[in-house]
């Protein structure tokens, strides 16, 4: 499985009509304006989540693309959801935005608890979802 | 073909993150034959089907992360084209660029984890003796090499049973792509560069790779 292929088929291409050069097609899509729903303005992709799995996608910005589901959960709750119904086998792309796109070759696919990427315009970071996340000096309990 | 282990003393903390000895060997063939095709053919490592007999880094001994910060500051009269800057209606920069406004181009921080070991090792199979010609003459390996990282005071050949792919475990000691995995089946899956170079989104597969390793 190409992990350009994946994004294309479940995300990128109701964004954008697929030239064949996945990769390419890839940065194309997370650099794009694409028009909100209900208002006549184009928004990039700059803020808040997506995750994409086989068949489906649900993205929190609310872009006027129907296929797309659409979610107001935070990108923790969002991402915490998934992980938890999440088989660890079939493929999942986290992504996170911000002002700057997400460089095409920062799109990685999730496909083990251990080794999740969250894709953000700095890189991948990776996490393993299997281990207790280290204790904050300063937390309150 | 010898089954083998290289080993790097190390001199200095070095920046690495996922450094295989067929990358390694790539890059410095690369360097005398400014063609990556004919530097990529010339690794004198075992291939089998595009994949390198060949390991991931792996630190030796004592151990210790830490991190650095590099700033990387523009010269804006030494550094920068004006041609490569888009061009306002009047077909002049949209800023002027000078030494007293060169901040407005901004410095760029980058941070680095540097990896403090004793040594760092590989496991390949291959041509032992024409790997070790190669490496003699490296001095530094990893990121940041100009900056004083990852000095090498040098290379052992060591002999090995293991040939580069999995350990004695059954763990895969670099990324492998599933379907010519052999090893455990439960070993950690991840969308990783399988084959040089490592750099192209274009080599990357789903794979089997060795626990730590940030692909």
């Amino acid at each position: 499985m190409s992990t350009a292929a994946f994004f294309m088929e479940n995300f990128g291409r109701h964004f954008i009509t697929p030239t064949g050069d996945n990769w390419a097609d890839v940065g194309q899509v997370l650099r794009g304006s694409y028009p909100m729903t209900g208002k006549a303005s184009l928004s990039r992709m700059q803020s808040g989540w997506a995750i994409v799995r086989p068949g489906s996608a649900t993205l929190q910005l609310d872009l006027a693309v129907p296929v797309i589901q659409k979610s107001r959960m935070t990108r923790f709750e969002a991402f915490a959801a998934e992980l938890a119904t999440w088989d660890g086998k079939a493929p999942r792309i986290f992504m996170l935005f911000d002002k700057a796109p997400i460089p095409a070759q920062a799109i990685f696919v999730s496909v083990d608890k251990r080794r999740v990427r969250v894709c953000t315009n700095a890189g991948a970071k990776t996490e393993d979802w299997t281990i207790r996340p280290p204790i904050v000096k300063g937390a309150q309990k | 073909m010898d089954r083998f282990t290289i080993r790097a003393d190390m001199l200095t903390p070095a920046i690495i993150s996922t450094l295989t000895l067929d990358g390694l060997l790539g890059a410095i063939l690369f360097d005398g034959l400014q063609d990556v095709d004919k530097a990529h053919a010339a690794i004198p490592l075992r291939c089998s089907g595009g994949l390198y007999h060949a390991s991931v880094a792996k630190p030796v001994g004592f151990l210790e992360f830490g991190k650095h910060g590099l700033i990387a500051g523009l010269r804006a009269t030494h550094d920068l084209d004006l041609g490569l800057i888009k061009q306002g209606k009047d077909g002049q920069p949209h800023r002027h660029i000078g030494l007293t406004r060169r901040s407005d181009f901004g410095n760029v921080m980058n941070g680095y984890q540097t990896m403090v070991a004793e040594a760092i090792q590989w496991h390949a199979e291959g041509d032992a003796e024409q790997v070790l010609e190669l490496l003699q003459e490296v001095e530094f390996i990893g990121k940041k090499r100009t900056a004083g990282f990852g000095q090498v005071r040098g290379w052992q050949l060591i002999e090995s049973d293991l040939d580069g792919i999995s350990d004695a475990t059954g763990q895969p000691l670099r990324p492998v792509p599933l379907d010519m995995w052999q090893g455990d089946q439960n070993a950690i899956r991840a969308d990783a560069a399988w084959r040089p170079a490592y750099w192209l989104p274009q080599h990357r597969a789903i794979c089997a790779v060795p626990k730590g390793m940030l692909p």
